[in-house]
């Protein structure tokens, strides 16, 4: 599912985010990338699902080289990635419903279709009873079970999540992680980055460990 | 594309919701292009009015032969056959002085009596040259009344042509003015719309930026916005519409009326200055939101 080969990515301020890179998830694996803070793990996700693009080396999604993607060909490779985020980025605006909903007709889907679809992924988090509810008035675990259900809503093969679990205590946390699996368990590769051994040992799957840049260990 | 046409339902609401949350910033920039399109809108009905006189008055435009007081009636029919013989010249028509006086009789109206005791023959003869409507120009006029004036029996001519001229050169000034208003005003819409969506786009930076990372294409990401732009511009024309229809029928025409007499017409633009606004009002706002969705986005990528 993703092929990293001989990634460098340079910080603008200079020094290296990556380097050297090489990695092989297959398709339906759920892997957590894990290292220190600054050990590179949000620049390896965002070149994933292509936030940012390597200096040099491959990254092959599914088959499909993107690094060589043009840029008008970006969001046809994201519809295929879920992202998940510590900070869940749900519109505070917008009830639990429309935040997803609005991602389905932000990318052309039927308002029939859409609302389908959102039923029936809220179903699939647990949030159909508050679909109707603001962020605001959800606690931690279900905006991100919303956000969760957000990325999922397109079916896509990969989810990626970035330290999802950060604001969560840790029931919260293993239940977002159950969430994963069971996600998983439906043939979509999971990535998660996250710092926390605990989490880690919960869910025990491949670990790759980052530092400084570097794959230190379970590239492959 | 089909899916964009198949969203359109979709972007308007949500440009609409953007207006409803902007807190009323929309409808500043409404507001003002309303006012700007007032004063286009206006420029333009003068310009519309002046132009249709000057038509008129080119339909009634004739050139008139005063004929000498002891002019022969040879000289008369030879003045006649040269006149009616010139190609530009559509009719000839001969005025006695009886008729002179009778027509300044009826121009005078009610104060026709200031005539009494003049002597009923008082005016002098005249030849009426009425011209091809293609023909009544500068050139042609000029040329036909230089042959004329050597003629004998000829006292001396009159043309309308002279006024007729500035007026023509005003019209050309109000064209530039007009023109060159409505370049700024114009500008000024953009701006002020332009303006407008940027601080809707700031406001909903967290929209956008989610947009972006589901997968949408860049065609979804603007329409909304730049569909807020058009919202606002044509609304800005359609107020502006009924503000100068309004003031036109309302307050201008009655007091134009009581001034100039009953038989004073003047066109409002009718339906197309209205299409013309509306149209010039949701160009601009397209503009303006175009300009300030492409370089903000280009700067979230």
């Amino acid at each position: 599912m993703i092929r990293l080969t001989e990634v460098w990515k340079r910080y603008e301020e200079g020094g290296f985010a990556l380097q050297e890179v090489g990695l092989h998830i297959p398709r339906g694996e759920f892997v957590f990338i894990t290292g220190p803070s600054g050990a590179g793990k949000t620049t390896l996700l965002s070149l994933l699902y292509g936030a940012e693009s390597a200096d040099r080396g491959q990254i092959f999604i599914a088959g499909r080289n993107i690094t060589r993607l043009r840029r008008r060909d970006l969001p046809h490779l994201r519809r295929g990635i879920g992202v998940v985020f510590q900070d869940f980025k749900l519109l505070p605006r917008r009830t639990v419903f429309d935040n997803i909903a609005f991602c389905q007709r932000s990318i052309g889907v039927p308002a029939r279709e859409a609302r389908r679809r959102v039923y029936g992924v809220l179903k699939l988090v647990g949030l159909a009873a508050k679909r109707d509810m603001f962020p605001r008035l959800l606690s931690g675990g279900e905006q991100q079970r919303a956000a969760i259900a957000r990325a999922l809503v397109n079916r896509p093969p990969l989810l990626i999540a970035d330290e999802p679990t950060g604001n969560l205590d840790e029931k919260m946390a293993r239940e977002v992680m159950d969430l994963f699996c069971a996600i998983n368990r439906m043939a979509t590769t999971v990535v998660v980055a996250t710092h926390d051994r605990s989490l880690i040992e919960y869910v025990g799957r491949r670990a790759v460990r980052l530092e400084h840049g570097q794959i230190v260990n379970g590239a492959s | 594309m089909i899916r964009w046409l198949l969203s359109f339902p979709y972007f308007l609401r949500e440009a609409l919701k953007g207006m409803r949350e902007s807190a009323g910033v929309p409808f500043i920039a409404v507001g003002i292009t309303t006012i700007s399109l007032i004063f286009l809108g206006a420029l333009w009905i003068v310009r519309l009015n002046v132009s249709d006189l000057i038509v008129t008055w080119r339909e009634r435009f004739q050139l008139t032969i005063f004929l000498a007081e002891g002019a022969s009636p040879e000289q008369r029919e030879a003045l006649r056959r040269v006149v009616s013989g010139a190609q530009a010249v559509q009719r000839v028509e001969e005025v006695s002085p009886e008729r002179a006086v009778e027509e300044f009789r009826g121009w005078l109206g009610p104060d026709a009596d200031l005539l009494e005791g003049f002597d009923g023959n008082f005016l002098p003869a005249s030849i009426r040259v009425i011209l091809k409507p293609d023909r009544r120009d500068l050139a042609h006029v000029e040329s036909l009344m230089a042959q004329v004036r050597l003629m004998p029996g000829v006292e001396r001519t009159r043309n309308d042509l002279a006024w007729l001229r500035r007026l023509e050169g005003a019209i050309r000034l109000v064209d530039v003015a007009a023109w060159t208003l409505s370049g700024l005003l114009g500008l000024g819409v953009v701006f002020i719309i332009g303006n407008t969506i940027r601080l809707t786009l700031f406001a909903r930076k967290d929209d956008i930026e989610i947009m972006h990372l589901v997968g949408a294409t860049d065609i979804f990401l603007k329409t909304p916005y730049v569909a807020e732009g058009v919202l606002c511009g044509a609304l800005g024309g359609a107020l502006s519409v009924l503000a100068l229809w309004g003031l036109f029928y309302g307050v201008f025409l009655p007091l134009a009326g009581r001034y100039a007499g009953e038989e004073f017409a003047m066109s409002a633009g009718g339906w197309s200055l209205a299409l013309g606004l509306l149209g010039t009002g949701a160009a601009l706002g397209f503009l303006g939101s175009a300009f300030s969705v492409r370089h903000f986005l280009r700067g979230t990528r």
